[in-house]
């Protein structure tokens, strides 16, 4: 009998739990029964969990793609974008449908090509719009976006030269000080921002000016460090099959279709 | 066996560590679906800016971290914050530093061990006390509900907020109507007669968003002796009573006894046109260390106020407008008690341009006191003509200065506080900062105009005049500041600063030789410059971790104050020396861990070090060794529904039950139990 053993096996059990942490959940083979997926909230059109069957543009891709191809997804509940990530990293999520591409997530995620564009567009108040046809039609005027938001490389570069554009903490924030006529103009996503007027009851002061300001690229994000790479493969090659069939095409189309429709609504409800 | 197992678990854990922080940092402040990277600040910049940009040392303290820490006063609060020393003097009373420079001037008296280079804001509104300098937390019209976030600078910050932000600042934001309509009650009952009630009422009438909330807060002392600085041990209250020959307290047993209300109504921040108006009341009768009773620590306070704070913004303009008034008084210090009134006048505006943004601005603040002390009725006028600019040469670079011109009633010379500040983006998770900064006190009344002849009631042959100087100088400190924060995931923060600080122009109520005159044995005390000036280096590293079901925040500060030429008595005319300032901690450390047990339950543990320090005072007050101490609150968090709530605490689990401060009240551990109900929407 020893008599510290109580007190050795603890650090003894220490020792294992920190071993056991530190190995990479990938070094042990396990079954895929499904793709856990997530996406951004707020993002609608481009990704919604408030209907099972309707998941937005980017999850309506990736949840008729498994079914295409025979796989099961296993969407996860409403967390925070970084938890997100975070779990996409560390192989605790498969996909995210709905992602932008930058130079650290490629280090980091695997990406499809991208399966759709988002338009950057000036919202401004309907008695106070102006004509935009190019970023230096903004030269002179007060404008807003969301902080952390890129317009893009080269509008970037053209806005920090010429532009006085400042950092609103939320969409919302851009919007209504647009509308109670504090800026000039909010420079937002072009369905989501249409959504996001409408939500906030600004229908009727805020509209979005006819030409973008640039366009994002967007993608299904995968984890590089799933269980479920060969089924992640699939996913993605059925992805690209969609693109070349036109089903993705298809799906776009129903989202534009039902945005139009519900601007349409409102417009007969005004 | 069991230290290699312990080392080799050491090592493990790093290792762990290690891997965990290696990984590639993503691209948080990047794209729409973003979570629009990180928490707000205004108080650095007089803007709305991300915390990760700002070019200053600066904390924010939310309501949901003050909610999971189970905080029941807004000192307390300051315990999450880096490089800020809390020290508690009796139940629910307490002392707040920022980065210390305490008892710089060896042996002067209690009252200086108190904060009196940190300015404290209301929403914009100064609450600063200009008696001798410094906070009464007690005369805060708000409860600890009442705060939205508290954002905390440490620099030297008077270029931006007026005189007396020397250390810094701590800027408290109150809560304003969020529901249509609703009404909330919380009640919180601990040991030690610990009570605190609080009703809240929400209403929304058209464009006009109405909150009401009313505070009662009573608590008893740890323990309901006093120290005797002559016997040097803690007595009874009525040996220590007999002692002093005054009446010091209403009731030696009670520490905390408060009443406040608050009303505010305004519409929508985000109008071209917006507005926010704040009515307030407040009464308190509390224990603390305040006027130098030379007998025993404690002294029996009693304060009431009102007034108001408006503030009026059109687009890019901003003004504000406040006044309060009250009394104060202190048991058994009749000269001392005084009536106050408080006005102040702010305006600023902000013209943008590719590249620049440029904040001119002015402030106004007229304090008028009356009480014997200073002889009647006495006013502080004080101008600040502000001009803040912020230059972008390239689109991860900017330089900024800003710039205050003082002008004084008193003294006569004005004074000039800058800052000169660059930040630089050194990639989308790294930021370096630098700055040089610089800011002097305001004047205060006992400095300036006490005028007082104080006979000791219990010895009748012993007069000390007190003196003060309209012209006595404006105590200034330069601080130079190198930051860097680093986010190493999307989870993982880690921020360091680097600061050397120089405070000089200290002045101090001098002691001059007796005379006796008719039998009565004069000691002149007045106001003269100290030759001295302090030179304090330092750094904070400040780390945050966060898991899905918990997160750790740790932090720590080590610091060294060496002050020169140091008088070695406050005797006129006495020899200086160089001297290590022993009074601030050269360790102050700190971990605040949350972990979410289920989706109902939190458990938040916080724990505070200070590293062994003493306090030097004249005598009879003499010497204090503090030993270092760590102090610890655990607080379970139930939340049944989005209506009920309630949560179970105890606060100051330590080996050390000894005092924080000058041999107020040793600490004690308080079982807390608290319980909120929400109706309506």
């Amino acid at each position: 009998m020893i008599p510290n053993m109580p007190f050795r096996s603890s650090y003894n059990k220490l020792i294992l739990f920190i071993v056991l942490c530190n190995i990479n959940s990938t070094g042990f083979a396990s079954s895929c029964d499904s793709l856990s997926v997530n996406g951004a909230d707020g993002w609608y059109p481009y990704f919604a969990r408030q209907n099972p069957n309707r998941l937005g543009i980017m999850g309506d891709i990736v949840s008729r793609a498994a079914e295409r191809s025979g796989l099961e997804i296993n969407l996860k509940p409403s967390i925070p974008w970084k938890r997100i990530l975070f779990n996409l990293r560390y192989g605790n999520l498969d996909v995210i449908a709905g992602a932008l591409k930058t130079q650290q997530r490629e280090k980091q995620f695997l990406f499809s090509t991208p399966v759709h564009y988002a338009e950057l567009r000036v919202f401004v108040r309907k008695d106070r719009r102006f004509d935009y046809s190019h970023i230096s039609d903004l030269k002179g005027k007060h404008g807003a976006k969301v902080r952390g938001m890129s317009l893009g490389q080269a509008a970037d570069d053209y806005a920090f030269n010429n532009l006085v554009i400042d950092d609103a903490p939320s969409p919302k924030n851009v919007f209504q000080m647009v509308a109670s006529g504090r800026l000039d103009y909010g420079v937002f996503y072009w369905t989501t921002g249409l959504i996001e007027v409408e939500r906030n009851n600004l229908t009727a002061i805020v509209e979005a000016l006819p030409n973008a300001v640039s366009k994002e690229g967007l993608y299904i994000a995968y984890s590089k460090n799933s269980h479920c790479q060969d089924e992640i493969a699939q996913l993605n090659d059925e992805i690209n099959r969609m693109k070349n069939d036109g089903s993705i095409e298809a799906i776009i189309q129903y989202y534009h279709s039902a945005v139009a429709a519900q601007e349409m609504e409102q417009s007969n409800g005004r | 066996m069991v230290v290699k197992l312990f080392k080799c678990s050491l090592f493990l854990l790093f290792f762990q560590l290690l891997i965990t922080s290696s990984v590639q940092a993503d691209g948080l402040f990047y794209g729409n679906s973003e979570e629009a990277g990180g928490t707000s600040s205004s108080t650095s910049s007089k803007r709305d800016e991300e915390l990760f940009s700002t070019p200053l040392s600066i904390s924010i303290i939310t309501a949901k971290q003050i909610q999971q820490a189970g905080v029941t006063t807004i000192a307390e609060a300051m315990k999450m914050v880096p490089g800020v020393i809390v020290r508690e003097q009796t139940n629910g009373q307490f002392e707040v530093h920022i980065r210390g420079f305490e008892n710089v001037i060896n042996g002067a008296t209690l009252s200086n061990l108190n904060s009196r280079k940190t300015l404290i804001m209301i929403d914009n509104r100064v609450v600063f006390d200009y008696f001798s300098g410094g906070i009464f937390w007690d005369t805060l019209p708000i409860s600890i509900d009442d705060v939205e976030r508290i954002e905390v600078v440490r620099g030297a910050v008077s270029s931006l907020y007026g005189a007396n932000a020397v250390t810094g600042v701590i800027h408290i934001f109150t809560k304003r109507a969020q529901d249509n309509s609703s009404i909330k009650a919380s009640m919180m009952a601990g040991t030690k007669n610990s009570q605190v009630a609080q009703l809240v009422v929400e209403k929304r009438f058209s464009e006009v968003d109405i909150r009401f909330s009313g505070l009662n807060e009573k608590r008893d002392r740890y323990q309901n002796r006093y120290f005797n600085f002559t016997e040097r041990e803690y007595q009874n209250s009525d040996l220590a009573e007999i002692e002093s020959g005054s009446n010091l307290h209403n009731d030696s047993e009670q520490a905390v006894n408060k009443h406040s209300f608050m009303l505010t109504l305004n519409n929508d921040p985000l109008n071209l046109f917006n507005y926010d108006l704040t009515l307030f009341h407040q009464e308190s009768d509390v224990q603390k260390v305040h006027i130098n009773s030379g007998d025993i620590p404690l002294t029996d306070n009693l304060s009431n106020t009102d007034g108001f704070n408006l503030k009026l913004n059109y687009g890019e303009f901003s003004s504000r407008f406040s006044h309060h008034f009250g009394k104060q008084e202190t048991m058994g210090f009749p000269d001392f008690t005084y009536d106050t009134e408080i006005s102040q006048v702010s305006m600023a505006y902000q013209i943008k341009y590719p590249k620049w943004i440029i904040q001119p601005g002015v402030d106004w603040y007229k304090a008028t006191y009356e009480g014997s002390f200073i002889g009647g009725q006495r006013t502080l006028l004080e101008a600040n003509y502000m001009l803040r600019m912020e230059f972008n040469p390239k689109r991860h670079w900017r330089f900024i200065s800003a710039l205050s011109y003082s002008d004084f009633n008193a003294p006569e010379d004005n004074e000039l506080n800058y800052q000169f500040m660059t930040t630089y983006q050194l990639s989308f998770d790294t930021s370096l900062r630098a700055s040089v900064q610089s800011s002097s006190t305001s004047a205060f009344m006992v400095n300036q105009y006490i005028d007082i002849e104080f006979t000791f009631p219990n010895d009748p042959s012993q007069r000390i005049d007190v003196k003060g100087d309209k012209n006595g100088r404006l105590t200034r400190i330069t601080t130079y500041e190198l930051g860097f924060r680093h986010q190493l995931e999307f989870n993982n923060f880690i921020e360091l600063e680097v600061f050397q600080s120089e405070m000089d122009q200290f002045t101090s109520f001098t002691i001059q030789q007796p005379v006796v005159i008719d039998g009565v044995t004069i000691t002149e005390r007045s106001l003269e410059n100290l030759p001295q000036n302090a030179v304090q280096q330092g750094l904070t590293l400040n780390w945050l971790y966060e898991e899905i079901d918990w997160n750790i925040n740790t932090f720590i500060t080590w610091q060294n104050t060496e002050v020169y030429n140091q008088a070695t008595s406050l005797l006129h005319g006495s020899a200086t020396e160089d001297n290590y300032n022993k009074a601030t901690p050269k360790y102050i450390a700190g971990v605040n861990l949350n972990w979410a047990l289920t989706s109902q339950i939190n458990l938040n543990m916080l724990s505070n070090y200070l590293h062994e320090h003493s306090f030097v005072l004249q005598q009879p007050q003499g010497t204090k060794k503090i030993p270092s101490a760590l102090y610890t609150n655990l607080t379970l968090n139930y939340q049944h529904d989005e209506a009920m709530s309630g949560y179970l605490a105890v606060k100051n689990l330590s080996d050390q039950n000894e005092s924080q401060h000058f041999y107020t009240d040793r600490l004690e551990p308080v079982y807390w139990l608290g319980f909120n109900i929400k109706f309506g929407n």
